[in-house]
């Protein structure tokens, strides 16, 4: 073979080792999907009113004075009741048009004059779920009984309660 | 001398490789990918912090603290069709999620599985993908869509 030919065989396996290259990339096949979420705002909860049982005189005999969450007062027998009394109230704001739900996470507590004497309150609300307005916006209002004890010692009481609300 | 670089050409084209015959037999029964299923996360309520809401392959839902995952997850679906025996990689994009009114975060994609060695047949060979959310401070609400890229590797 002469030198001229050989020079040639190499230029060929040249080409035919780019050729072999060319040929072995990755080929890809695709395909597209979509990913959905829907985030709805945090809530806010805003106290607007304290449960507020007004003012009491105690009689020799246990009696409840109770606070409905129209603000009117049932005054247990025996107790007189005057002052002014309004239900707890809640304010809440979220995601126009979704539904939450409403709990109070300590129902029973007790109301305290700061030193050793107390009183037992149980809590209620009628709202236990609810469907926030086109704004987001919603309200509710809680209910309360009082335990007033027997001649029980003049003082201002009170205590405190939370509540949740969540989106269902 | 000049002829000689012409001439070699000339050759390649006369005497293909065997690698070239294999190619022209790949492209016949390539191997595609379709899409089934969106990823749904969901409804989710957001915190004043922000978080990270993962959807795993399998459907397993997790919110970071704070936020509330309120249920309706979904991972995506895919299926893979091509010749027996074929291993291919599977690959994805991240995808930039947003709001008619332009707000946005990010959603990365996680397959479940990187690999897969096809068995013959349409549709018989499916993958799944979760994916991770990140939730800035606030993230405004609304509903958000984005598209991201499937890509099935092969040689």
């Amino acid at each position: 073979m002469t030198k001229k030919s050989v020079q040639a065989l190499g230029l060929t396996a040249m080409l035919f080792a780019g050729a072999a290259l060319s040929i072995e990339p990755a080929h890809a096949a695709s395909a597209t999907g979509d990913a959905t979420v829907k985030i709805l705002s945090a809530i806010t909860v805003t106290k607007s009113s304290d449960l507020d049982f007004g003012k009491i005189v105690p009689s020799a005999a246990a009696a409840t004075v109770a606070i409905a969450e129209d603000n009117s007062r049932v005054c247990g027998s025996g107790l007189s009741c005057f002052g002014t009394t309004t239900a707890g109230a809640f304010a809440v704001t979220g995601t126009a048009n979704e539904t939450v739900s409403v709990a109070i996470d300590n129902p029973s507590i007790t109301l305290t004059d700061g030193g050793s004497n107390s009183m037992a309150v149980a809590l209620a609300t009628t709202t236990s779920a609810m469907t926030l307005s086109g704004t987001g916006a919603g309200s509710f209002k809680v209910a309360g009984t009082l335990n007033v004890g027997a001649n029980q010692v003049a003082g201002s009481y009170s205590g405190q309660y939370s509540v949740s609300v969540s989106y269902q | 001398m000049r002829a000689m670089p012409a001439m070699a050409a000339i050759a390649v084209s006369l005497f293909p490789l065997p690698g070239q015959l294999a190619l022209a037999d790949t492209r016949k029964s390539a191997p595609i990918v379709e899409a089934a299923t969106d990823i749904s996360f969901g409804m989710v309520a957001a915190t004043s912090s922000g978080g990270t809401i993962t959807l795993t392959p399998s459907g397993v839902m997790r919110c970071s603290a704070g936020l509330q995952c309120l249920g309706g997850e979904r991972t995506g679906l895919f299926y893979v069709t091509g010749p027996k025996d074929y291993m291919v990689g599977i690959l994805l994009t991240p995808a930039q999620l947003t709001t008619a009114r332009g707000d946005a975060m990010l959603a990365i994609p996680k397959a479940s599985q990187s690999t897969m060695v096809l068995n013959p047949g349409k549709r018989k060979n499916q993958f799944s993908v979760g994916g991770t959310l990140t939730l800035s401070a606030a993230q405004p609400e609304g509903a958000y869509i984005g598209s991201y890229e499937v890509m099935v590797e092969y040689f």
